[in-house]
């Protein structure tokens, strides 16, 4: 490669969540595009990005990557393919001119190698984009073949980009092979009979079946079924028995690392076993606890009007999960009656601002049995933008019914304030903090209302959405405190206020009549009972969290 | 309101055989991946990095898969065995590691097998360095950047 086989154009943010100093940095480059072929390096470049971001988990924690496409011309197509190779396999001798001067048959070993100057890209993505964290180089032929190590290589071939999410275990998440032969099973090979060596670093293998101590016991399938799930009976081959559970469990099944014995994974196949597998249940919990630091946080929770206090009576709820934000502002029509409305406001620019249509609802009173909710007619009138100028302080401005306000906004403190990620915790159940939006459970089964619960400390603050008798929006609120260890009672009030409009916004006019009684008891992190009685109505619902973007966003 | 953003240190490692030196430090404006809280074992095999406080304390950890090269996998689109591992030469390469650049971070080190062709036998401390050496190492001339 000379600095005559092509040249460097320029570099594009095709994924863009943020600041890079801030988020995870994938940086793809290509080799063996020329300037005619560019069109079509965009478009390997997007099938790649669409592929990683189908890969569990990485579509979930897709709010903390940036990937960066640097545009590379060489001057000739493809990749060298020498006309011999160790391996016995025949190529077609050519020797393009390319910029990473890519080639088949790396190391005269096996036809299916390919690698590029890894010393060159390294270079490349670092000088474009300084704050790399991963490089990966698109090879343009339709030849299978890639390779691993500091820079993953592939090539265009169908599958190929199999291997480099492979790699990206390995080079990204420190990730072992689960394979549990070297060469192959059917190689003969020797000395890959029992491990005997101490207990490997990497997260995703191990010689330890004790499940209270073994590396991935947060993430077994099962409380009580026996270690390990599989036995290899005969240690000079691989074991040649199918998986006795379901694809998905995570267990220990001996043979990994590259040995028939001794060695454990925690899934009988993977993505690190096998091309083409999903990640197992460890390697996912690697990925999500590497990529953790990357994640913003959630805006999730109770905003109101900043200073704190000085409009005390009308507040925002927040849900935030991934790219987008549900919010219900409660606050009071003309006639100063509590009134909400809610928001959808997907993510439209720079990582801090959501916007969105507004709506006023009507619907069942909160005491129909049932609940029918197609009875609810949702009503738009007007926009709201939510800008969040650092993880607690914001803006909310809104046009409703033709009035344009903005108003400073910081969160609602009462306790010690928890810090929300999305997609850190994909099992919801677990979470002991409860701060997020419920509605009545099954999901779905009731939409048109909900519960905003706020937690801080062993306090919560719930606002209820419903609708009055009449029908019309009404929402109650309540400061639940701790009443045992999973149990939450407080008084329900009902108020009345200023106008969403008034200017000044008055507190002192803002008054709270006691309407009933309301207590939250939790089954676990993702279900609850909703218990009240409110002007001598009593009832008790299900309620489940709102997962409007999977897995949903966990506070601690 | 901006805020500082983080700080990372990029090491760069060349490594020939068994032989492993640093090459290159970097100051970045980046987050360095989230650490990995498993404590080390007596007689952990595998290569892994840390960085310690003056108490000694583990601050940061990291596994590394294979970064010292001496086999290679061969992939296929075959899918009852798409992986198979091939022995190679021994050879010379480079790796790069990223250390959140703490105020507490005192020294850093770099763990793996004294041979590289034996990456069963217990792991040794290939590489250590203060952490100030790394934020004020500049590297010696010839050296490839």
């Amino acid at each position: 490669m000379t600095a005559a086989d092509g040249f460097v154009s320029g570099t594009q943010k095709i994924v863009d969540h943020g600041a890079d100093s801030a988020r995870y940095n994938v940086v793809v480059l290509g080799d063996g595009y020329r300037a005619a072929d560019m069109a079509q390096y965009h478009a390997d470049v997007q099938a790649f990005v669409d592929a990683f971001r189908q890969t569990a988990p990485f579509g979930d924690l897709w709010c903390g990557i940036n990937v960066h496409r640097v545009d590379v011309t060489s001057t000739d197509s493809g990749a060298d393919d020498p006309l011999t190779c160790g391996d016995g396999s025949a190529g077609s001798g050519a020797t393009p001119r390319t910029y990473f001067d890519a080639t088949f048959c790396s190391g005269s070993a096996i036809r299916r190698l390919l690698t590029c100057d890894s010393v060159r890209a390294r270079g490349v993505a670092q000088s474009q984009v300084p704050a790399t964290h991963l490089t990966l180089v698109i090879v343009n032929s339709p030849l299978y073949g890639g390779s691993g190590g500091d820079i993953a290589t592939f090539s265009t071939a169908p599958g190929a980009a199999e291997i480099a999410l492979h790699e990206i275990g390995h080079s990204a998440f420190g990730l072992a092979d689960e394979y549990e032969y070297y060469a192959g099973c059917s190689s003969g090979e020797a000395g890959h009979d029992v491990y005997a060596g101490g207990e490997p670093v990497e997260p995703n293998v191990t010689r330890n079946t004790n499940r209270a101590t073994i590396k991935w016991r947060s993430v077994l399938t099962s409380p009580q079924d026996a270690l390990p799930t599989t036995a290899n009976a005969n240690c000079a081959q691989c074991d040649p028995q199918g998986n006795p559970r379901a694809p998905d469990y995570v267990g220990a099944y001996e043979g990994a690392r590259y040995m028939h014995c001794g060695c454990y994974r925690p899934a009988y196949d993977c993505r690190m076993r096998t091309l083409g597998q999903p990640f197992c249940g460890a390697c996912q919990k690697t990925i999500r606890d590497t990529l953790a630091p990357y994640l913003p946080l959630a805006w999730q929770g109770l905003w109101w009007k900043s200073p704190a206090a000085s409009e005390s009576g009308w507040g925002l709820n927040v849900a935030h999960q991934g790219d987008i934000v549900f919010a219900t502002w409660f606050t009071y029509d003309a006639a100063g009656k509590a009134w909400w409305l809610s928001m959808t406001a997907p993510l439209v620019s720079g990582g801090n601002r959501f916007s969105g249509a507004l709506h006023a609802t009507h619907g069942p009173p909160f005491s129909a049995v049932p609940f029918d909710p197609t009875q609810v007619v949702a009503t738009p009138v007007g926009t709201g933008t939510l800008t969040f100028n650092d993880a607690d302080n914001g803006t909310f401005a809104y046009t409703v019914n033709g009035i344009s306000q903005s108003k400073a906004i910081t969160r609602q403190v009462f306790g010690p304030l928890p810090a929300c990620r999305f997609g850190t915790q994909a099992n919801l159940a677990a979470a002991t903090n409860y701060q997020d939006l419920w509605w009545n459970a099954p999901a779905g089964s009731e939409s048109g209302w909900g519960v905003n619960i706020t937690h801080q400390g062993s306090t919560l603050f719930v606002t209820w959405f419903t609708y009055d008798v009449d029908g019309s929006p009404l929402w109650l609120s309540a400061t639940a405190q701790k009443t045992a260890a999973l149990t939450f009672s407080g008084t329900l009030y009902r108020t009345t206020g200023p106008a969403f409009n008034a200017n000044p916004w008055s507190p002192a006019a803002v008054a709270a009549t006691p309407v009933g009684s309301v207590t939250l008891t939790f089954a676990n992190g993702n279900a609850a009972a909703f218990a009240y009685t409110v002007n001598g109505v009593s009832q008790k619902k299900q309620i489940t969290r709102q997962i409007f973007q999977a897995p949903g966003t966990v506070c601690r | 309101m901006a805020s500082t953003p983080p700080q990372a240190l990029r090491l760069t490692f060349a490594w020939q055989g068994a032989a492993v030196r640093l090459v290159g430090s970097e100051r970045v404006a980046m987050i360095a991946p989230g650490t990995l809280t498993t404590p080390p074992e007596p007689g952990q095999t595998g290569y892994w990095f840390e960085v310690r406080d003056a108490a000694g304390g583990v601050i940061y950890r990291r596994a590394l898969h294979k970064p010292i090269r001496t086999d290679v996998e061969a992939f296929s689109p075959d899918t009852r065995q798409s992986i198979a591992r091939v022995p190679v030469a021994p050879s010379e390469g480079r790796f790069t590691l990223l250390i959140p650049d703490a105020a507490d971070g005192q020294t850093f080190a770099l763990h793996g097998p004294v041979d590289p062709a034996r990456p069963d036998e217990p792991a040794r401390e290939l590489v250590r360095l203060d952490v100030d050496a790394l934020r004020r190492f500049k590297p010696s001339r010839g050296t490839p950047p």
